[in-house]
């Protein structure tokens, strides 16, 4: 939008010389600009004029009979602060000039230049325009601050009750269903053992939900930003699922693994979410091969994780990373279906991207970047 | 041996029922004595009104999320009484708040315990109370 040309401008004129102020509206006049205005001669109707005709712009003599115009500047300061001030003299210095500008006067014009006049009030108004167009901007982004601030302060306030709140009923339901089932075992009838059964699991079900979903929501809040060990963050996802690995009998490689700046308990959960997975979804009939590799790029570093497992149709590309998604049954393959929403969160977090390539049946392979956010060494210490 | 008088704070009926029947297979002589907010905590420790002549415990259990007074301002007003400060005070909530955690062990909780899910696992952390507390450590004999 044209700041000046669409609206009539609003001009109120402080002078005293009936000359002057002729001079002045024949200028405004033949610059062609599009305005209405109103003349002041002295403090009581300046000041009445600031408040009531509430000018886009104030033109100001610099000597006047009973005040001055740096007075009627600093008045016009404290009653109208955003509107531009223009100094119209014949006998300004540029010493006094050069001080009202620097107090915040927006340009002067000189009576014997009288035909600068218009060319000055349009560019008063477009700085004053787009300097009123930016602080709204920043305002605005400055809200948007605020109101993330508070949603995820309200996040915040959330896990901590689903801590608190939700998991105590949970907890009582869970542990008295488990007492009724040890103690009432022999008095009750197989159909009732199982509905307290699906009762006890769907119990447990939902406090692991619940754990999953505080996971998830920490992942927002905490971060710290160290130098990582990959190496060593995959041997300590490895310790963690000894378990597992245990019992799958899986083989898994990874070499020449970096050293960078991220979140190290973040990037211990990614490795530890992806290796799981590729030891859960595994063939029954073949033993786990799971390789990790690394390698620079650009500025970043591009990480796969391949297995040889059962795989993913391609169609899925997108859902498996959506929180408590799962793709198969719980009687298949437990868990809640949060361990890829907290991988991508986590990538996410550290600047990067999360994708895989897969063919059912063979195997699948998850890429994923991390975008190191401040100065990373790059070693590559053996493992 | 004389018996080990014990003082679960605790406002939930079911978590108290749920300490009184693993307490209840305990191979000591548990005397468990149950206050149900932070004020009658206190009233119980400083032995006021229905309370005189009760024993002082040798091991308080203490609940966070406590009506009116919380279990951190109980704690707080304990480990700063000269006589009920040596007492151990084993905080069991479900909260896994870092904040809590910190809080109370500044506050000098003797340690931190998260409700577990489950009455076996309940009834294992109980049992491991016990034979931490009333077997491995030793506590002031008066």
């Amino acid at each position: 939008m044209d700041p000046v040309s669409n609206h009539n401008v609003k001009i109120l004129i402080l002078e005293h010389e009936p000359d002057d102020i002729e001079l002045l509206q024949y200028q405004l006049k033949k610059g062609g600009l599009h305005y209405s205005s109103e003349v002041v001669q002295e403090r009581t109707g300046y000041e009445q004029a600031l408040r009531d005709f509430k000018p886009d712009i104030v033109l100001s003599d610099y000597v006047l009979p009973e005040f001055d115009g740096a007075a009627a500047f600093y008045l016009k300061k404290e009653i109208a602060p955003d509107t531009p001030f223009i100094i119209v003299s014949g006998t300004i210095g540029d010493e006094n000039a050069v001080e009202l500008i620097k107090a915040g006067v927006t340009d002067y014009v000189l009576k014997d230049k009288l035909f600068t006049v218009v060319p000055k009030i349009d560019r008063a108004l477009k700085e004053n325009w787009e300097h009123r167009e930016k602080k709204e901007q920043e305002e605005k982004l400055a809200n948007y601050a605020r109101e993330l601030e508070r949603s995820n302060k309200e996040l915040e306030e959330f896990a901590y009750l689903a801590s608190h709140d939700l998991q105590e009923p949970l907890r009582m339901v869970g542990s008295f269903l488990q007492l009724l089932q040890q103690r009432y075992q022999d008095k009750l009838d197989e159909q009732a053992n199982e509905y307290i059964y699906y009762a006890v699991e769907g119990a447990a079900r939902m406090k692991r939900l619940i754990n999953d979903l505080l996971n998830y929501s920490r992942t927002n809040r905490e971060w710290l930003i160290e130098q990582v060990d990959i190496a060593a963050t995959v041997r300590d996802a490895l310790q963690n699922l000894a378990a597992s690995v245990r019992e799958s009998g899986a083989i898994i490689h990874f070499e020449n693994m970096p050293v960078l700046a991220g979140d190290p308990g973040q990037i211990l959960q990614l490795f530890q979410n992806l290796i799981g997975n590729a030891i859960k979804f595994r063939k029954k009939d073949e033993t786990p091969v799971i390789n990790i590799s690394a390698r620079k790029h650009n500025a970043s570093w591009l990480f796969a994780v391949e297995d040889n497992g059962i795989g993913i149709h391609q169609q899925y590309s997108e859902k498996i990373f959506v929180i408590f998604k799962k793709l198969h049954g719980n009687e298949k393959y437990e868990g809640t279906g949060i361990g890829l929403a907290i991988a991508k969160k986590i990538v996410e977090r550290h600047g990067g991207k999360i994708w895989f390539e897969s063919s059912p049946g063979k195997g699948t392979t998850f890429y994923f970047t991390l975008n190191p956010p401040i100065n990373e060494t790059d070693q590559h210490p053996s493992c | 041996m004389k018996p080990i008088n014990i003082l679960l704070v605790e406002d939930n009926p079911g978590d108290v029922l749920l300490a009184q029947i693993a307490f209840e297979k305990s191979r000591f002589d548990v005397n468990v004595q149950v206050a149900t907010d932070g004020e009658e905590a206190l009233e119980f420790l400083y032995k006021k009104g229905k309370f005189a002549g009760t024993n002082t415990p040798d091991l308080i259990l203490l609940d966070l999320n406590l009506p009116a007074k919380s279990g951190s301002e109980v704690l707080a007003d304990l480990k700063s009484d000269e006589r009920l400060k040596v007492i151990p005070v084993i905080i069991l909530t479900t909260s896994q708040a870092e904040w809590d955690i910190i809080q109370c062990y500044k506050l000098h909780a003797n340690c931190f315990v998260n409700k577990p899910f489950g009455f076996d696992s309940f009834d294992a952390v109980v049992t491991c109370i016990e034979d931490f507390w009333f077997n491995i450590v030793r506590l002031p004999a008066n």
